[in-house]
């Protein structure tokens, strides 16, 4: 939201996801898909942006009002579908200004509160954690062993509880391995930044339950590949084929 | 069965011959199991699998091993939607009646991780 006292500019609205350059294809797709948005470049970015309030009200609000996020980034969304929807009832009086402009000052960086994110119901399924997956997790390997982390700031640890209760239920993807162990995260929180996070590490489960499953879901543009060469590399160090 | 075969000069009929075949097959089955000291349930995992991913492309393009093959899977299991159970079911947004519910909620999933609104 753009301050309209400022600039004496319309009070405008933005949804947007900025990815390093060399994931355009990815905000290309969900362009082409939504059939909204522009997208443009600066420098190492690439930016998808929806800026038409028609756009936002006809599209985006609906599609996050259908399929609620899941972290705290869902106590911002509310504020700005709030603004939004003053915004959309009619010509601005002083106090909805003042209203939406006390909303803009507590969202994002600026937002102090996280009471109300405890009653938020969290529901993770598969084609969401696929999505998050794909912005937040890392596949990496440390000690010649591939592992899969996830981490999300303190606030949203409730995310990051469901998302390993999840994969715990996850079904067994691939059989031939004899008692494979079903993943189990094991978390671990770094004061200095207060970020969380939740690794997987043990190889069978990785392979048996968490790779099949996101093999089933179509991942990836970006964490497909990935997690593929983790596995293949540790698997050429350990003498697999 | 109309079709005979001499053997041994002596005649079988088709489903003769399948009977001992089958016989054949549970021993050597059972010998494996007895004398390699693996579970049979084991056994019966990896013939499952195999028939199941029998027909996979990379196989018949003889790509080298099984476990290779389970990586150019991806169509197939595409469509597999029965592994999940909480999928929540498609639900009609007006605006895009041609978006399927399977990318809304990848997308949702995306923009917890990615986006910022403004």
């Amino acid at each position: 939201m753009q301050n309209p006292q400022k600039n004496n500019t319309s009070l405008k609205f933005t949804f947007r996801v900025v990815l390093h350059i060399d994931d355009r294809d990815v905000l290309e797709y969900i362009q082409k898909t939504l059939g909204v948005g522009t997208i443009h470049t600066s420098d190492a970015c690439v930016t998808f942006a929806v800026q038409r309030f028609e756009d936002i009200v006809q599209v985006i609000i609906p599609i996050f009002d259908t399929f609620p996020l899941q972290t705290t980034k869902v106590l911002d969304y509310k504020d700005w579908r709030t603004a939004a929807m003053i915004k959309f009832q009619g010509p601005l009086s002083k106090d909805s200004l003042a209203k939406i402009l006390l909303l803009k000052a507590g969202m994002n960086q600026n937002r102090k509160s996280f009471d109300s994110y405890c009653n938020h119901t969290i529901e993770i399924n598969a084609l969401w954690l696929l999505g998050f997956v794909e912005g937040e997790a890392t596949f990496g390997i440390k000690h010649l062993a591939p592992y899969f982390s996830i981490a999300q700031k303190a606030n949203s640890a409730r995310v990051l509880y469901a998302i390993e209760a999840f994969l715990r239920k996850i079904p067994l993807g691939f059989t031939l391995t004899k008692n494979s162990q079903y993943p189990i995260g094991s978390f671990s929180l770094r004061e200095t930044t207060a970020v969380i996070s939740c690794s997987w590490s043990n190889i069978d489960s990785l392979h048996d339950y968490i790779l099949p499953g996101a093999r089933a879901r179509g991942a990836s543009p970006r964490c497909g590949p990935r997690a593929r060469v983790s596995l293949v590399v540790y698997h050429s160090f350990h003498g697999k084929k | 069965m109309d079709i005979y075969f001499r053997v041994l000069h002596i005649k079988w009929d088709y489903e003769e011959i399948l009977f001992y075949l089958q016989l054949f097959c549970i021993s050597l089955i059972w010998n494996i199991v007895y004398f390699s000291k693996i579970s049979l349930l084991y056994v019966i995992n990896v013939v499952t699998n195999f028939i199941n991913y029998n027909y996979l492309p990379s196989i018949q393009e003889g790509l080298p091993s099984y476990e290779w093959s389970l990586f150019y899977s991806d169509l197939k299991e595409l469509k597999d939607h029965s592994r999940f159970s909480n999928i929540i079911p498609a639900h009609n947004i007006s605006c895009l009646p041609n978006v399927t519910s399977d990318f809304l909620q990848w997308f949702v999933g995306f923009s917890d991780a990615e986006s910022s609104k403004k």
